[in-house]
């Protein structure tokens, strides 16, 4: 334990010379100088060992001794960070600035990290915060994170939390999404269900009001299916006029409709042809400083890509705020060139083909049978596409007036003559 | 000095009293054949690894032995290691 403690400290090994070494010996005793490990070579010198601390105060025991000192050499953890230190004060005020950097650097925000969102994007997030002052770059102590989460609430309506946490250089922003309201049925404002589209009805079911048609009918859109106002007329057939009831109708109405949709383009594009002509510019970002330290656009036509492409400095797959941007300009100019109408049939009946499919989803629908007409005509290509689908084709219409009963006009009592 | 330590001497025997405490005598504890302790000594006189020359005032203590080495020194006590053989007291 001794001997550890020892290498800690750092020990210098020394040879004492002199007529009377062992007189050194007496005054290191005297003055509590801690020596070890002695070893007498002959009667005018001895080897001995001291703590690294000792070593100045030994020289003029030495001296008042009348020995001479020779040091052998220097060990342990303090001597060797003497030896590393020695002559090394560059390195060692880098060092330094190095600590300083970092210490006064880690007080700045380097990344931001929203977690809790699923509807509302990251960015319109992060950009919100930025306006808040929580950003990358931002000096960390200078939030105040309850008042930067709140002025960010404010502009975000489809959040109803938001914390702003700051952890040295990241910043983690928790929230959570407003639930969505459910579509309340507006029982007080009186609605008829119409149909949205052409088409043959399948099924028919009312919840509230009168159904106008039933399964199997043929409809034309705008016909109102189930209407809102209820005729009073008791028992059928019936002469005295009881007025009518008017209510919200609802109600689910599933027919088979036909719908035509059609795309079309010209048979000549337009084709980008490069000239050759590159330029190339870059820029550093760094937390919120933008250099651009190149420029070079020399793009004589009027006609070029800008290509951008952004590489952001990632640390254990974070990203850091600092990021190489490369910004390249190819010049080019445009060809009339025919187009494969092959190719563009495809491409367009695989365009109609997912306008309809989004169609149907809005519709709660789905598709039983497509056909593709095509033609070309007047230098243009069309696609048209014919499908049979099943959907709901009821559309609810809120009319003029408020809910309730409506009383008919009082009938003369007629007298029968005979 | 020498005959009020002379005096301190004799009292402490006339008294049955510790001549250490009394006439501030030299302690000599031997521990086994490998360590001694010495205290108050008044230093070193000859040091070597067969024999050591302590001073105790007005008595030398001579140290015999092999592989002597002076392990602890302070201004009060030491502590010698080795295997020891022989202890001697010269005035």
């Amino acid at each position: 334990m001794k001997k550890l403690i020892n290498l800690l400290r750092g020990y210098v090994e020394l040879r004492a010379t002199g007529a009377f070494p062992e007189r050194l010996l007496n005054l290191c005793a005297q003055n509590r100088l801690q020596f070890w490990r002695l070893r007498w070579l002959d009667e005018t010198s001895f080897t001995f060992r001291v703590a690294l601390r000792d070593r100045k105060r030994l020289d003029g025991l030495a001296q008042r001794a009348m020995c001479d000192l020779d040091e052998r050499g220097r060990y342990g953890a303090s001597a060797l960070a003497e030896r590393l230190v020695e002559g090394r004060w560059g390195f060692l005020l880098g060092l330094g600035l190095c600590v300083l950097a970092v210490g006064f650097l880690s007080r700045f925000v380097l990344v931001v990290e929203v977690t809790g969102n699923e509807r509302v994007p990251t960015a319109v997030i992060l950009s919100q915060l930025q306006r808040a002052g929580v950003r990358p770059g931002a000096y960390g102590p200078a939030i105040r994170e309850r008042e930067a989460a709140s002025n960010a609430l404010l502009g975000l309506p489809e959040l109803s939390y938001l914390a702003v946490n700051i952890y040295g250089t990241r910043a983690e922003i928790i929230v959570r999404e407003v639930e969505k309201a459910p579509e309340l049925l507006e029982e007080d404002v009186p609605a008829d269900i119409v149909a949205a589209a052409d088409g043959i009805i399948e099924n028919i079911q009312t919840d509230a009001g009168r159904a106008m048609f039933q399964d199997g009918d043929v409809v034309a859109k705008g016909e109102t299916l189930i209407s809102g106002v209820l005729d009073l007329k008791e028992p059928e057939g019936g002469t005295v006029d009881l007025g009518s009831l008017v209510v919200h109708a609802a109600g689910n109405v599933t027919a088979r409709t036909w719908r035509t949709l059609e795309e079309t383009i010209p048979l000549t594009s337009q084709v980008k042809e490069y000239t050759g002509e590159e330029s190339r510019s870059w820029g550093l970002k760094i937390l919120w400083f933008d250099l651009d330290f190149f420029e070079n656009s020399s793009i004589s036509s009027g006609r070029y890509d800008k290509i951008t492409e952004t590489a952001e400095l990632t640390l254990f797959g974070q990203p850091m705020p600092a990021a190489l941007t490369t910004v390249t300009r190819r010049g080019y100019t445009l060809r009339e060139e025919p187009v494969d109408g092959e190719q563009a049939a495809k491409e367009l009946e695989e365009l109609l083909r997912f306008r309809l499919e989004e169609l149907m989803t809005a519709r709660k629908g789905e598709v039983l049978r497509t056909d593709f007409v095509t033609r070309q005509e007047d230098g243009r290509l069309t696609v048209t596409l014919l499908a049979e689908c099943r959907e709901e084709i009821g559309r609810t219409v809120e009319r003029e007036g408020e809910v309730g009963r409506i009383y008919g006009t009082p009938q003369e009592d007629t007298k029968e003559t005979g | 000095m020498g005959d009020k330590e002379g005096l301190l001497a004799r009292a402490s025997r006339m008294f049955d009293l510790p001549a250490d405490a009394v006439a501030g005598a030299a302690r000599v504890e031997i521990i086994g054949d490998g360590e001694l302790r010495m205290a108050p000594h008044r230093g070193i006189l000859a040091y070597g690894t067969e024999e050591i020359h302590i001073s105790g005032g007005k008595l030398v203590v001579l140290v015999r032995g092999t592989g002597l080495e002076l392990r602890a020194m302070t201004p009060e006590e030491l502590l010698i290691t080795g295997e020891i053989h022989g202890v001697e007291f010269m005035r």
